[in-house]
C-alpha cells in the first residue's frame, strides 16, 4: 500500500494506522514524563496532518511563535529524522521540577544542568514514543539526539531541512496538546507540542508496511 | 559498599540520578563516563563490579558499545539503561550479555533492586566471545 494517494493525500488507512500509533506513543511518551515530575499529565486525542504538503506551510499558523525544538536522528530499521515541537513555558516548568533549580529562560539553555535535563526529557519522550511504534510495526528503532534549541517554529523547522537534508513534503506531522495538573495546587495548564517525522524516501514505505 | 560501578551517559543528568539512587542503596565506589571511546579505556582499566550502560552516546547508536565491552570482559555484569524501551533491543541486548535493562525514567527502588540482584548473582561460566555475536 502506498502511504499516500494520487490526490496527494495520506491514505485513510494509513492515517487510522498512524493516529493509533500516535496515541499509543503521545500516551507512553506523556506517562514517562508524569512518572518523572510525578504530576498528572493528560493528552488530547493526536491530530494527524494529512497531506502531502511542505511542513513549512502545514505549521504555518505557528510562524513567528517561540518553541524549543529537538532533532533527532533515527537507525536502524527506520532512517529519517524526528523533530519534537515542545511549549518553551512547558519545558522551563519541567527543568525547573527535575533540577530544583528556578532558570530564567536564558539561563536554562546555557547551564549545564539545566541542558541536559532538556536533553534527557526530549530523549525518553522521543524514544517513548518510538517503543509504541516499534511495538505495532515489529521494527527497531535507534535515536540519536542531534541539536536541541529555543527557537522561532519556523526556524526549529528548517533546521533538519536546511542542515540534515530531509524531504520537507515527506514528513508525518502529529499535533497535540496537554494537560498537565499540578500534584498539590492542582492548578492546570495546557501545552502544544508537535512530533514530525521526516522518514528518508524508503523508509516511509516501510513503515508502512510494518503497520498494514 | 565497595563494589566498583561505572555510569555509563553522556547527559549529566542522567548520570546524577543513576548516582544518586545508588548512594541511597548505600553505593558510593563509582566512576562515570560520558562517551564510547572513554567508557572502554575506563572499563579495561577499572575492571568494574557492574556496568550501567546508557545505549545512545554522542559516538555509539545502538548495541555495539555493549558487545565491546562484553569482548574486553565477557563475565562483565552490564546492566542497559536507556529510554529506548523497545521490546527487540531489549532482547537484542539481553541475548548479547546483558544482565538487565531499566527503561527509564526508573524508579530508584527498581533499580536498587535490579543492582542488587545483578551484583549478588554468581558470575557465570565464561562465554565464548564468538557466541555472543
Amino acid at each position: 500500500m502506498k502511504p499516500f494517494q494520487k490526490d496527494n493525500q495520506l491514505n485513510p488507512d494509513v492515517a487510522d494506522a498512524l493516529y493509533e500509533l500516535s496515541n499509543v506513543g503521545i500516551g507512553k511518551a506523556t506517562t514517562a514524563l508524569s512518572k518523572m515530575i510525578d504530576e498528572r499529565i493528560t493528552i488530547q486525542t493526536p491530530v494527524i496532518m494529512p497531506t502531502k504538503t511542505d511542513i513549512r506551510k502545514l505549521v504555518k499558523s505557528y510562524h513567528g511563535k517561540l518553541s524549543m525544538g529537538i532533532v533527532m536522528r533515527l537507525g536502524e530499521n527506520l532512517g529519517g529524522v524526528v523533530l519534537v515541537l515542545i511549549d518553551q513555558k512547558f519545558m522551563k516548568d519541567l527543568v525547573n521540577k527535575l533540577t530544583g533549580t528556578q532558570y530564567t529562560d536564558e539561563q536554562m539553555l546555557k547551564n549545564e544542568e539545566s541542558l541536559s535535563a532538556i536533553k534527557e526529557v526530549a530523549n525518553i519522550m522521543a524514544a517513548s514514543y518510538m517503543t509504541a511504534i516499534s511495538s505495532y510495526t515489529g521494527l527497531r528503532i535507534y535515536l540519536t539526539p542531534v541539536m536541541v534549541g529555543v527557537d522561532i517554529v519556523d526556524a526549529l523547522i528548517a533546521y533538519p531541512i536546511e542542515k540534515m537534508y530531509v524531504n520537507p513534503k515527506n514528513c508525518i506531522c502529529i499535533n497535540t496538546s496537554f494537560m498537565v495538573q499540578g500534584k498539590e495546587t492542582k492548578n492546570t495548564y495546557t501545552c502544544q507540542g508537535n512530533i514530525v517525522i521526516f522518514p528518508d524516501d524508503s523508509s516511509l514505505q516501510v513503515l508502512v508496511d510494518s503497520m498494514m | 559498599m565497595n563494589e566498583k560501578i561505572l555510569i555509563v551517559d553522556d547527559a549529566k543528568f542522567a548520570r546524577t540520578l543513576v548516582k544518586k539512587a545508588l548512594a541511597n542503596g548505600g553505593y558510593d565506589n563509582i566512576i562515570e563516563t560520558a562517551n564510547a571511546a572513554d567508557t572502554k579505556k575506563v572499563f579495561a582499566e577499572e575492571k568494574p563490579d557492574l556496568t550501567i550502560l546508557d545505549i545512545t552516546l554522542p559516538d555509539n547508536s545502538d548495541l555495539t558499545l555493549l558487545k565491546d565491552l562484553l569482548q574486553i570482559a565477557p563475565q562483565a555484569k552490564i546492566i542497559m539503561n536507556s529510554a529506548i524501551g523497545q521490546t527487540l533491543i531489549i532482547a537484542d541486548a539481553l541475548k548479547l550479555g546483558a544482565k538487565n535493562f531499566i527503561t527509564k525514567p526508573f524508579e530508584e527502588q527498581e533499580l536498587l533492586q535490579v543492582v542488587k540482584f545483578v551484583l549478588e548473582e554468581p558470575a557465570s561460566p565464561e562465554a565464548k566471545p564468538d557466541e555472543r555475536k
